[in-house]
């Protein structure tokens, strides 16, 4: 390319304009004339003195020094800020994700539909005795009376009120989510992540509708489908109205649990398993 | 006198065959330079039509396309940005213009224009590089961030990055 330049005919290189250029070259210190204006300084087409050659050749690699110093600059600079961006981005490491997905059987309910005793729980996923106990006794219930082949349901019965007079509506983003996780027959997979990874305190701001869609994604949901459901609040209403319902069926805490439509004061695992025993031993249902 | 006119005559033959081939060489990496900003603008196309259309792209089994261009970093800044696609259109017929201008020039041979010419290699210098660090940080992302690699990215990377080294390559040449 260089010799191109250099020996190219340029019937105009004859004219004022190359002397003027030679001249600049010469007299100009060379450090002061900027990397681009370097260019061109040397006419096409006629011999240099070696003199001119052999500041032609200082300029050249002067300004070839300078693109690798200054491209490797760069280069090092932009590699340090993608490496601050990547690390700063990293999605969120979700605690206890099952290894294989269930599907469910049917919405918000384990065990079988005509059981002879429902175990009803309301329940906010951002309430800590609900994550105590989901974390204690879920799995009790599960093996002691519906693997069991007992009669024995549980249904879950969303309450969400923690995040009443929070900026964000924790309760409610999460319980959307997990109805968007139940419309892909997830909602037992999504509400278990959602009290396995349950924040230290409540309305923290860490349950956003991004962190909804990355928990999707990590449950392997049609993460797609999901991000649609979220966005397009689907359940908005839906969590309003569970809201509203717990509240005039008089539930004031979570959790709370019914046996059977009879409400329990506490949420010990002994209490439930007293009211469940009861329940299955009276003639009627 | 007359040996001395052949020697003139065996010289000039020289310079214009080398004169030749460099310039047809540089006629040809213009062209490659050229062709490789179209299918740049052909691909960018392809998926802004699909991010815009919420089209399926055409891609591998585990759609890791369409998980990269409906990702949060499908835009810039990620989330509320331009969408990627449309920057990388805008970028590519930049450079295409870029590109159809020098070598207009370059045809000129004006000496006026050498000066231009030096201007504009040194322009997609840093042109290209921005776009080399901008498609860096998109694989970035992809590879860790978003865990899913788009083929129609890498592709659009290595056409970025072929742009810089055609770039680099005149830089590093200029007289």
């Amino acid at each position: 390319m260089a010799k191109q330049n250099d020996s190219k005919p340029r019937p105009e290189a004859a004219g004022s304009n190359t002397p003027g250029n030679l001249k600049t070259a010469e007299q100009k210190p060379a450090a002061a004339r900027p990397l681009t204006t370097n260019t061109g300084n040397y006419p096409s087409g006629r011999k240099l003195t070696p003199k001119q050659e052999a500041i032609r050749r200082r300029a050249q690699k002067r300004r070839r020094t300078q693109l690798l110093v200054i491209g490797g600059l760069v280069v090092v600079i932009a590699l340090a800020l993608i490496a601050i961006i990547v690390a700063v981005s990293q999605p969120t490491k979700f605690e206890a994700l099952p290894a294989a997905a269930t599907t469910d059987e049917r919405p918000l309910e384990i065990g079988p539909a005509d059981a002879k005793v429902t175990v009803e729980e309301y329940g906010d996923y951002q309430c800590p005795g609900c994550k105590l106990w989901h974390d204690t006794s879920q799995s009790r219930l599960t093996t002691d009376y519906i693997k069991a082949g007992k009669g024995v349901k549980f249904v879950f019965r969303p309450y969400p009120f923690l995040d009443a007079r929070a900026a964000q509506r924790e309760s409610h983003t999460t319980l959307e989510a997990a109805y968007c996780a139940s419309d892909q027959k997830r909602f037992w997979d999504y509400h278990d992540a959602l009290y396995n990874n349950q924040p230290l305190s409540e309305n923290s701001g860490f349950w956003s509708v991004d962190r909804t869609k990355q928990l999707a994604s990590a449950l392997k949901l049609d993460v797609e489908k999901f991000n649609k459901c979220v966005d397009a609040n689907t359940y908005r209403a839906k969590a309003n109205a569970d809201a509203s319902a717990a509240i005039n069926k008089g539930i004031n805490q979570t959790p709370t649990f019914l046996v059977n439509g009879t409400k329990l004061s506490g949420a010990d695992y002994s209490e439930l398993q007293k009211a469940i025993d009861e329940a299955l031993n009276s003639p009627a249902k | 006198m007359a040996q001395n006119s052949r020697a003139k005559a065996s010289q000039t033959a020289q310079v214009a065959t080398a004169q030749a081939s460099s310039f047809s060489r540089s006629l040809s990496l213009d062209w490659l330079f050229i062709g490789l900003t179209v299918v740049g603008v052909g691909i960018s196309l392809y998926l802004t039509w699909a991010h815009f259309t919420d089209t399926s792209i055409i891609c591998t089994a585990d759609r890791s396309c369409d998980t990269v261009n409906r990702s949060a970093y499908a835009y810039f800044p990620p989330k509320w940005g331009i969408p990627v696609s449309i920057l990388g259109v805008i970028a590519y017929l930049g450079l295409a213009g870029l590109a159809f201008y020098r070598r207009k020039i370059v045809q000129t041979s004006a000496e006026a224009t050498r000066f231009t010419r030096g201007q504009l290699d040194m322009t997609l210098f840093v042109a290209t590089l921005g776009g080399v660090v901008f498609s860096g940080y998109l694989t970035a992302m992809e590879l860790w961030v978003i865990n899913a690699i788009c083929w129609w990215c890498v592709a659009s990377a290595l056409i970025i990055s072929s742009l810089f080294i055609i770039s680099v390559v005149r830089v590093w040449a200029l007289d």
